[in-house]
């Protein structure tokens, strides 16, 4: 045996297993996501340690939820994480790509080009990718005016997520809130409120122009239902606070005790009678108006005693989010203190009231003036159906919001990964600069994008190579300089055009898949050795 | 020294420990299968005269039921699929209250069929999309077929016409009985106001007490409330003549404290004294002003002190302590009292008024009984149940309970609207969903039609567990409904009877016999079921984590709301 370098613990592959293990690995990750890919694609059910049950059919939920050992598909499984990230989608299709990608580039490495020289055309192909992209994509200015369009924006996205029935409910939710939210080009998503409530089905989920809180009043004497709702931001413990400093009483009669018992509530007292003036001074006498409170410090029983007293809807621990959602939805401004109260600080909010869902509470602050936040109301009547919905609902947001942010979208359906293909095939190489077998590399790209359209059919339960055929006869049949959009018909098993069928995907989606799958598959590519580090045990003195 | 090289894709893809089931390796005629058997085992209990199941959970307890949701709630499945139907049944549980054993049996049965199509190729998408066509005609058809309506949601013999088939199915034998009980309970319940919204009638302003001993014959039903736990002081009952007047205190009865740590400083032994004299003279005043009040009652929410007791004692009020804090909160709402979170003399309006008080002996245990004659405040009604053992009792309650939600449900808006029930309803939609199935072209035909077979596991498994002989019945029923084709209302009407007349005549006329579904409770059941079922039938992989080790995590969050700590 020749002298070894390695600890004897460590683990080694070198060249051609190294490359072999990376493309097998990445080809595994890819078998286990493609068949969730686009609307025809099926569930998967993850069961965790403990027994609880997630179905999914979301590529970052899996890629998240699975462990995974193998080092080739971790590193995989981060960049379409990454993806998930920064664009709110494509994680599918950036694990079907570099899979793909591996795949064909293995090929080619066995008839013996070199694994750099095919990187470098890997690198060629994507700037002459990303360039077509900026091509074909069509631009939408002000996409805020047009709900319609934003409406089939929204339909793609949900569709690959969610069956057809509740993707139809959730489509004009998902519109609706980012229209609400956006305006003078500003658009945070954190003001849209995804709420659950378990109760009903998915279908029932609503669109609340207003907000919706997990809980309610929480005295049995407070007002459940107010009208014409003056509502008070709060940010001011009314509750007895201990003193930081290790203190004491010392007293020696009862009287005494009292006295000191009685001082202990003066503070939370003297906060109360200031709200409790405010409520006087705008309320005055008239019936029709009401005064909410929503705190987000705590509030003691004794002091939600006196508010229900004075007919006052109290919260307490809201979360911050929400005060800053409060903010935006009544028009109020947030108070840290009781010192400085004016009826200028006051919310106002139409109707404010409260909802019994079994043992949960729920406060609905609607009617509100101009709202700039909203509530999604997700329903469902379980915790995986909740959390499908969820995580369909937070992506159909992005997709929204990514096309008002970028007023460009791409048409949908694989027509670009289509288009882009026959542009590579069709391109005169050397004025790409792909010389000699760096072109391997351009074809295997070209190759290599087609996955998306061949999964979305396959998974249809149609013949891919049927199907693509019918396409690229279309694109072919094309006159010179009209520019065709050929997409698949996952229903029939054709070729359809989606920007007829309005079926559209996002620029930024698309740009950073083809980029970042790229990426990982030229750097997996161009590994020679996967060394694993051996365990050492501390225990293990020197010998 | 080499890496294991991966032999086929997937491998070491995962942490170890993992399990992956794909539709490649038959997962889905396995989740199937596993399905099978707990839905064989739902089936029988199934009915009026469903078996009882004896379950001993992992604590040893046992549990006699044939209540679906009781049953799958003890038996802590782990198989994902199962599982899935499961939480079905809980969430009919949930928002309905009753109909969780049709929830089960139905998924079950529409999983059953669906294997038949798997068999002969059809793609579970193609399943899927037949069965949600078939359940959205389902929906519509059962708005058409209703029979009857409650209209007056007041009348006693309305209310318990709804009950009794419920409870029927539950407690087989005392459904007259138990009806009788509930309806009253919640006729005292219900506002007085012409119009009964959903909103106006609160499942937990009935109340349940089960006492050992005595036979179901001995339950009463009470106006007002019954606490387990006798009055804390001498005064055990207050006299019938008058009206009491309550206060409801949710801070201890006992000298004020500091939040803030005090330690009490004495100099010599005459501080002392008088220390222990100040405490008594506070305490002695401070029960005087209550007394003063003119109250006769006062209901502790936490502890009451030895010398708050004693003169409460003098001054003959009546202390009750209550633990719970939804306890206390009921009994507010029965005397109509507000509760006071400091010590001291309540205003009039804050004091509650009662007609009676007083402590009785039922079987070996003291109560107090609350009982309200006023018609004005909002109520509270209790059930005493009586009988010889804590499973009987226990499963007694379980049947109240689900006839107070069936009374829940018939308060909604469209809630009182019935269909025929034992069997009828679903004779009638086997043979409408298969002619509805006959006029949609293509596979999904197939799907449709299978699913309108699902349907007939319900009169099957009625007319089997009352001991009929099925292959008679089941033609006869088809027969008795296709005879009328006018569709008239009593060709819906025919179910299946119970009892031994089931084989000669298989169909009683259920209008007659008076049994009934409502309408709400199949619809949702109908969906759920239908849910449950199709979301199995989508799943194309199962990938199942290692069970992690340790003690099991809490299976649920605490009953109610995360800010309920006081």
């Amino acid at each position: 045996m020749s002298l070894q370098l390695l600890n004897p613990k460590a683990e080694s592959l070198r060249r051609d297993a190294a490359l072999k293990v990376n493309v097998t690995s990445a080809e595994g990750l890819q078998s286990v996501l493609e068949t969730n890919l686009g609307p025809r694609g099926t569930l998967k059910m993850l069961v965790d340690g403990a027994g609880n049950i997630k179905l999914t059919k979301d590529g970052k939920v899996l890629l998240t939820e699975m462990q995974i050992q193998s080092p080739t598909a971790v590193l995989i499984a981060r960049a379409a994480a990454a993806q998930d990230e920064i664009t709110g989608d494509g994680t599918t299709t950036v694990v079907c790509l570099v899979g793909e990608l591996l795949r064909q580039a293995y090929r080619f490495i066995q008839e013996g080009v070199h694994p750099r020289v095919i990187t470098d055309g890997f690198e060629i192909a994507r700037r002459e990718t990303l360039r077509f992209l900026d091509e074909f994509k069509v631009r939408r200015d002000s996409p805020v005016g047009d709900r319609e369009f934003l409406l089939q924006v929204a339909k793609s996205s949900l569709a690959t997520k969610v069956g057809n029935e509740l993707a139809q409910v959730l489509t004009p939710i998902v519109t609706d809130a980012v229209l609400s939210i956006a305006h003078d080009g500003q658009l945070d998503l954190h003001m849209v409120e995804i709420m659950q409530m378990q109760h009903l089905s998915p279908q029932d989920t609503t669109f609340v122009r207003g907000l919706v809180l997990d809980h309610g009043g929480r005295h049995p004497e407070m007002p459940e239902r107010v009208q014409n709702a003056h509502v008070l931001i709060l940010n001011v413990s009314l509750e007895y606070e201990k003193t930081e400093v290790n203190s004491g009483f010392f007293y020696s009669s009862a009287e005494q005790r009292d006295k000191l018992a009685a001082s202990e509530r003066r503070f939370v007292d003297e906060k109360l009678a200031k709200i409790i003036d405010l409520k006087n001074e705008v309320c005055g006498t008239d019936a029709n108006s009401g005064f909410v409170i929503i705190n987000q410090k705590g509030i003691d029983p004794m002091s939600l005693d006196v508010l229900a007293k004075h007919n006052i809807l109290a919260l307490r621990r809201a979360k911050r989010r929400n005060m800053e959602r409060l903010q935006l939805v009544t028009g109020g401004e947030a108070q840290n203190s009781v010192d400085d109260l004016s009826p200028t600080v006051l919310g106002f909010s139409g109707l404010v009231y409260q909802e019994n869902i079994g043992e949960e509470k729920f406060t609905y602050v609607t009617e509100n003036r101009d709202p700039k936040s909203c509530t999604i109301l997700i329903k469902g009547s379980t915790q995986y159906a909740l959390s499908q919905t969820k995580d369909a609902v937070r992506d159909g947001l992005r997709a929204v919001a990514n096309v008002v942010k970028d007023q460009t979208v791409v048409p949908g359906a694989g027509a670009f990964f289509i288009a882009a293909s026959n542009n590579l095939n069709r391109a005169n190489m050397a004025q790409l600069g792909a010389k000699g077998k760096t072109k391997t590399g351009v074809q295997a790209f070209a190759e290599a994008l087609l996955v998306v359209p061949k999964t979305l059919v396959k998974n249809s339960g149609y013949d891919p190579l049927d199907v693509l055929a019918l396409c690229q006869d279309e694109l072919e049949d094309a006159k010179d300089g009209d520019r065709r959009y050929v997409g698949v018909d996952l229903n029939i098993g054709d070729t359809c055009d989606p920007t007829i069928e309005g079926v559209w995907d996002s620029y930024r989606v698309i740009r950073n898949a083809v980029t970042g799958a790229t990426g990982i598959a030229s750097n997996l590519l161009l590994c020679d050795e996967l060394l694993r580090a051996g365990k050492s045990t501390l225990k293990e003195g020197p010998h | 020294m080499s890496l294991k090289l991966p032999q086929n894709p997937n491998a070491g893809l995962f942490k170890q420990g993992y399990n992956s089931y794909s539709n490649a390796d038959g997962q889905i005629n396995k989740s199937i299968a596993a399905i099978r058997e707990i839905h064989q085992m739902c089936l029988t209990s199934m009915g009026p005269c469903g078996c009882n199941k004896i379950i001993v959970n992992h604590l040893g307890k046992v549990v006699v039921s044939n209540d679906a949701a009781t049953m799958l709630r003890e038996l802590e499945i782990v198989h994902p699929a199962v599982k899935v139907l499961v939480m079905a049944t809980e969430q009919q549980k949930l928002d309905v209250g009753d109909g969780t054993n049709l929830v089960m049996v139905l998924a079950g049965e529409l999983l059953n069929v669906s294997e038949k199509l798997i068999a002969m190729g059809l793609s579970a998408v193609e399943i899927i999309q037949g069965y949600h066509m078939a359940k959205s005609f389902v929906l519509g058809e059962l708005d058409k077929l209703v029979v009857a309506e409650v209209v007056d949601k007041r009348s006693q013999t309305e209310l318990a016409k709804v009950v009794r088939p419920v409870i029927a199915s539950k407690q087989h034998g005392y459904e007259d009985l138990l009806s009788k009980l509930v309806a009253e309970a919640v006729a005292h319940v219900l506002p007085p106001a012409a119009a009964v919204s959903a909103s106006q009638f609160n499942v937990d302003s009935i109340r349940v007490v089960k006492i050992m001993g005595g036979s179901l014959a001995d339950a009463a039903v009470i106006k007002g409330m019954v606490f387990n736990t006798e009055p804390a002081g001498h005064v055990k009952s207050l006299p019938e003549t008058a009206k009491h007047k309550v206060a409801v205190f949710t801070c201890p009865l006992d000298i004020a404290g500091t939040e803030t740590k005090g330690t009490v400083l004495l100099h010599n032994a005459q501080e002392m004294l008088d220390f222990s004299k100040g405490e008594e003279t506070q305490i002695d005043a401070m029960m005087k002003e209550i007394a003063d009040m003119g109250v006769s009652c006062v209901i502790a929410g936490s502890t009451v002190g030895e010398l708050a007791l004693h003169y409460l004692n003098r001054y003959g009020i009546l202390v009750l302590k209550v633990g719970s804090k939804f306890e206390l909160r009921r009994i507010c709402r029965v005397c109509g009292a507000s509760p006071l979170p400091r010590l001291g003399a309540p205003t009039p309006e804050e004091l509650g008024t009662i007609d009676t008080v007083k402590t009785m002996e039922i079987g070996g245990d003291r109560v107090t009984v609350f009982k309200q004659e006023a018609e004005e405040v909002s109520r509270t009604a209790t059930i005493i149940l009586r009988g010889a053992t804590q499973n009987h009792l226990d499963d007694v309650e379980r049947a109240v309970d689900d006839g107070v939600s069936a009374i829940k449900g018939l308060m909604k808006p469209e809630g009182g609207k019935l269909l025929a029930g034992a069997g009828a309803t679903e004779i009638e939609l086997v043979s409408r969903i298969t002619k509805f199935g006959e006029t949609t072209p293509g596979l999904l035909q197939l799907a449709i039609k299978q699913y309108a077979l699902a349907f007939e596991v319900v009169p099957r498994i009625l007319a089997q567990t009352s001991g009929a002989d099925v292959n008679e019945v089941l033609p006869n029923l088809y027969a008795a409904h296709a005879a009328a084709p006018t569709a008239g209302i009593d060709s819906l009407c025919k179910g299946i009877d119970d009892g031994g007349r089931a084989r000669r005549r298989c169909h009683g006329y259920q209008r007659e016999r008076g049994v009934y579904d409502m309408l709400a409770m199949k619809k949702f059941a109908v969906n759920v079921a239908t849910e449950a079922a199709t979301t199995v039938l989508s799943v194309d992989q199962i990938i199942m984590a290692k069970k992690a080790g340790g003690p099991a995590a809490p299976q649920a969050r605490r009953p109610g709301n995360w800010d309920q700590d006081d």
